[in-house]
């Protein structure tokens, strides 16, 4: 641990050297504008760019990819929060209480938090490579299946009654997300699941597919005539832009717990900020005192998961660059232009390497101090945004939305697939179901199935094996103490109501449908 | 415990008239939303059970599905039977159905995806843009070929030009 | 009237009368790649054209179409015009074990192609946890047999089944499947001592093998690997005649001129000769192993008969 500042060090004299400065604010600008558009992932963009490095140093083209991955996430947010279109998944969540914010005229503070949280999660993210890397490394591997299967079901019965309205209906939209989740092909067996002979849905329904159409498409399907010329703009002031100190005291705790929730998340493979971003979410609206604000525009649903997608896509760094095992398909994609340069990923890179290693790292200081500087001063030209007639507004973002789900796959089906699942969610906003938990059970739903199954393949069919470990036992004793604890607040509002009810003879009837 | 969303439950309570288009709309909702989620439970754990539930070493792909189906219908059933508190209040905004924004919006993604297969990126963002514009009630041909020509050329300069987008601008099948 | 059908017949022709090989390529080839990008088989595709299109004084594309193990990308090519302009990247899986793995495979892995060119084979490691008493085949063997039902392998893709279960077959020690999505999730259970086996190939698994929480005890070619010539085969030690490794290779869609054929295999070949392509692939853990078109059709040919039966004989349920 002693040379980590000499380390550090160097790896600013990489990072700062004008060839590595230069491609790094390319990478952060390239994925700041890929954020910010709707329709473009950053997938699709890391591949395109990808044979462009081949002729780049190596230092210069990992600085530049890995740019693109974390710049991407500065702009993800603004379309969730201005338009309630979340074109980049782990940014899904911060549509449930960004939007009515925008709604309330406050996108200014909102988007402010955002850049708040992004910055400070990422910070911890960077903090915690320097100087925990080995130590978290070691606990990434104590999370085997058991471990894995258990927390994504505490996330689950935690994030259940994620949106407005009825418990049951949120229940009921969680399950149908897990359902979702279940179509394609079994990993175990191979077994074609709902797929109805649909060769493109061998590999399951596709997750941009499941948020824009929820969100985005069925949104529209809602506000086409309603929301008139630039009146989402309606009540915007100037002052409103900034968020007030109150504001940030709201938004102070949840951005830390956002960021540790964030950071531990990704250090488990396969969980990526998308997942951190629903668990912060969903933790928060939990511990919350006034859990009935969430989803009218609370400054901590946005604060915590954006602190924690922040963090968490530095984190991702952590196991891909020290161990070698990348956590999702983007940082797969990171690797594999190391490995084209010739460098060999694994534990070994940090000392073979440590150009590139520390490089990085000082790098990340550089890209998000830069992505701070870029964005804040925009905030004020995204809120404009909303000034121009929706009627103009709409038919771009639908374009947009089309050439997103188009990239994710280059099929046409995912557009096929976004506008049925926009018809069916407008649908069923209609019927009084909101969309978010759905998105929630098809993100943790697969993770759940395979390791609970891989975990009785492994303890040969003994169900002790999720209490066997203390993380599992934990998460599963956590588990009971939540559902236990619903069902005793549930029956006790039920008493209250009672009561009321027979103070005031009309109430009941009131209640029940207001 | 009472929000503030409750609160306004109470003075609407208050006038009666009121309260009974909203209740007899609130039960049809009631029935429409818990038979629809109790009929896709059965349907789902219908179709999983075919998978193979496997054994409790190996658990089948058709254990985890069928299980969802049941809790799905579990919950469908209550649907029906427990009356719906926390209603939404953004629910008024679903009052008229607006067909012709509907259809716009429908028939615009539509034709992305058809004209995108048959001639490209260019003519299918056309398409696109074109035809979703229509939704809206105040939409004229003129206002609506300009915003379409604009996002035509967004697609062209952004899409196929900077990004590299992988659908060719125009092609013939 | 004959004359504007003759007019048209005549644009006809100087449409699509172009695809002979002398001014083939003059415009961009298209190179699907049935997996994701930053794959094993998308980077090695990557990089062979990236040589390959200053060559063709044309760029070459790769375009990833993911899903159902290849079948998508696969048919597509499949349906695609015959001109050359659109080529396949596949693999044992595509031209392999998805004739096995499904019921009603949507293209016809031989009459649907021709093979162009082979571009590599992936070689692949037999590791094991370290933690256990096993730096050999015949302690693996040993140990399974003493300690039965305690070994399980980790399956990170039908590839890497397929050769557990045929060895498993082979030797007669019995392995506790353990299926993954995809190769890093299995490599962590394997690293952690969940699970004690697995075979999967040489660069995803070889920084593991040199740090040392990973170890090494076999390839699985029928030669040692060049670049590991310490190691044994599966073949000399244990199974006579264990032969498996990925291989990816160039096809286009059946009816392609003769001409095209030839011009492209003996550009990649000259591609796969070069020393900056051939160490970057070795890097890859890709052995370049380059051949006539005509072989690389036989080939492909036995490889989809070899794997088929194989999945077949590892029971893998076909869907």
């Amino acid at each position: 641990m002693g040379d980590t500042l000499p380390n550090l060090l160097h790896g600013f004299s990489v990072a700062l050297e004008p060839h590595n400065l230069m491609w790094s604010f390319v990478g952060v600008l390239i994925g700041n504008v890929i954020g910010v558009l709707p329709g473009m992932g950053i997938m699709a963009t890391i591949s395109i760019l990808l044979p462009l490095t081949f002729g780049m140093p190596p230092v210069a083209a990992i600085l530049m990819l890995a740019g693109i991955y974390y710049g991407a996430q500065y702009g993800g947010a603004i379309c969730s929060i201005l338009l309630n279109l979340p074109c980049h998944a782990s940014h899904a969540v911060t549509c449930l209480d960004g939007y009515p914010m925008t709604l309330q005229g406050r996108g200014g503070v909102a988007l402010g938090i955002t850049m708040m949280a992004a910055f400070f999660g990422a910070a911890f993210g960077i903090m915690q490579m320097i100087f925990f890397a080995p130590f978290l490394v070691s606990i990434a591997f104590k999370f085997g299946p058991a471990e894995v299967c258990t927390l994504m079901l505490l996330g689950l019965l935690a994030g259940a009654t994620l949106a407005r309205g009825s418990a049951l209906k949120g229940i009921a939209m969680t399950v149908v997300g897990l359902v979702l989740g279940t179509v394609g092909t079994d990993v175990d067996t191979g077994t074609a699941r709902f797929t109805f002979g649909a060769l493109s849905l061998y590999n399951g329904v596709d997750l941009v597919a499941v948020a824009l159409g929820f969100f985005g498409v069925a949104e529209f399907l809602k506000s086409v005539n309603t929301i008139k010329v630039g009146n989402l703009a309606g009540m915007m002031r100037i002052r409103d832009l900034r968020p007030s100190r109150a504001d940030l005291r709201q938004a102070a705790l949840p951005i830390l717990r956002g960021t540790v929730i964030g950071s531990l998340c990704s250090l488990i493979p396969g969980t990526g900020p998308t997942i951190a971003s629903f668990l912060a979410y969903a933790a928060e609206k939990r511990i919350s005192r006034t859990p009935g604000i969430f989803g009218q525009g609370a400054i901590a649903g946005v604060a915590s998961p954006e602190a924690s997608t922040h963090s968490a896509v530095q984190a991702d760094f952590i196991p891909t660059m020290s161990l070698g095992i990348p956590g999702d398909a983007v940082m797969a994609l990171i690797l594999g232009a190391l490995i084209i340069q010739g460098i060999q990923p694994g534990p070994q890179l940090m000392t073979e390497h440590p150009d590139v290693f520390w490089g990085l790292i000082a790098s990340f200081w550089v890209g998000n101090i830069l992505l701070v500087i870029l964005n804040v001063p925009m905030i004020g030209v995204w809120v404009k945004l909303l000034q121009i007639p929706f009627r103009y507004l709409f038919p771009f973002a639908l374009f947009f939305i089309c050439v997103g789900v188009y990239s994710t796959n280059n099929e046409m089906f995912g557009v096929v697939q976004t506008l049925v699942i926009g018809v069916v969610g407008y649908g069923l906003l209609r019927l009084g179901f909101h969309p978010a938990p759905i998105l929630l059970g098809f993100v943790l739903g697969p993770r759940l199935e395979e390791n609970f199954r891989r975990a009785l393949t492994l303890s040969r069919g003994d169900l002790g094996v999720f209490v066997e470990s203390p993380i599992s036992a934990f998460f599963v004793a956590l588990g009971v103490t939540l559902v236990v604890g619903q069902i005793f607040f549930a029956c006790r509002k039920t008493r209250v109501v009672r009561d009321l009810a027979g103070l005031v003879p009309d109430a009941k009837g009131a209640l029940e449908e207001s | 415990m009472v929000s503030p969303g409750q609160a306004g439950g109470y003075r609407a309570g208050i006038g009666v008239a009121v309260s009974d288009l909203k209740t007899a709309r609130s039960r049809t909702r009631r029935l429409l939303s818990g038979g629809l989620v109790t009929l896709a439970g059965l349907a789902v754990t219908m179709e999983a059970i075919t998978f193979g539930m496997g054994t409790m070493a190996r658990t089948g792909p058709g254990f985890f599905p069928t299980v969802l189906g049941a809790v799905l219908t579990i919950v469908g059933l209550l649907l029906l039977i427990v009356p719906d508190r926390a209603e939404e209040h953004d629910s008024a905004a679903f009052g008229r159905p607006d067909w012709r924004g509907w259809s716009c919006i429908i028939m615009g993604i539509a034709a992305f995806a058809i004209f995108g297969e048959l001639f490209g990126l260019g003519p299918a963002t056309f398409a696109c843009v074109f035809i979703s514009a229509f939704g809206d009630r105040e939409a004229t041909v003129k206002g609506s070929l300009i915003l379409a020509t604009a996002a035509v050329v967004v697609a062209a300069v952004v899409f196929s030009w900077l990004l590299k987008f992988q659908l060719p601008f125009v092609h013939w099948v | 009237m004959a004359r504007i059908l003759a007019l048209i017949g005549c644009w006809l022709c100087l449409v699509t009368g172009p695809a002979v090989a002398d001014d083939y390529p003059n415009k961009f080839v298209t190179v699907i790649v049935p997996f994701a990008a930053g794959s094993g088989s998308d980077t090695a595709a990557r990089v062979i054209g990236q040589y390959l299109g200053p060559k063709l004084g044309q760029s070459i594309i790769v375009e990833n179409r993911v899903g159902a193990t290849g079948a998508i990308a696969s048919t597509a090519v499949a349906r695609a015009t015959p001109n050359g302009y659109t080529l396949l990247l596949g693999t044992n899986s595509t031209h392999g074990s998805n004739s096995a793995l499904y019921k009603k495979l949507t293209y016809d892995p031989v009459k649907d192609f021709v093979g162009v060119a082979d571009t590599g084979v992936f070689n692949y490691f037999l590791v094991v946890n370290p933690s256990l008493p096993i730096a050999s085949v015949a302690d693996l063997i040993a140990y399974g047999k003493a300690n039965p039902g305690k070994l399980a392998y980790a399956g990170g893709s039908s590839t890497s089944i397929v050769m557990a279960e045929t060895f498993a077959k082979e030797t007669g020690v019995a392995l506790l499947k353990v299926p993954y999505r995809s190769n890093p999730p299995a490599l962590t259970d394997v690293i952690a001592g969940r699970v004690s086996m697995m075979f999967a190939d040489m660069s995803s698994t070889i920084s593991f093998v040199k740090a040392g929480s990973l170890r090494a005890i076999a390839v699985t070619t029928r030669d040692r690997s060049p670049q590991y010539p310490d190691l044994p085969t599966i073949s000399e030690t244990a199974v006579k005649g264990f032969d498996l490794a990925s291989w990816t290779g160039l096809f286009a869609p059946a009816g392609t001129p003769a001409a095209i054929v030839e011009k492209l295999n003996h550009e990649v070949n000259a591609v796969l000769a070069m020393p900056e392509v051939q160490q970057r692939l070795i890097s890859l853990g890709v052995e370049p192993t380059p051949m006539s078109a005509s072989d690389f059709n036989s080939f492909a040919g036995k490889e989809v008969e070899k794997w088929s039966r194989l999945v077949k004989q590892a029971g893998i349920e076909p869907e």
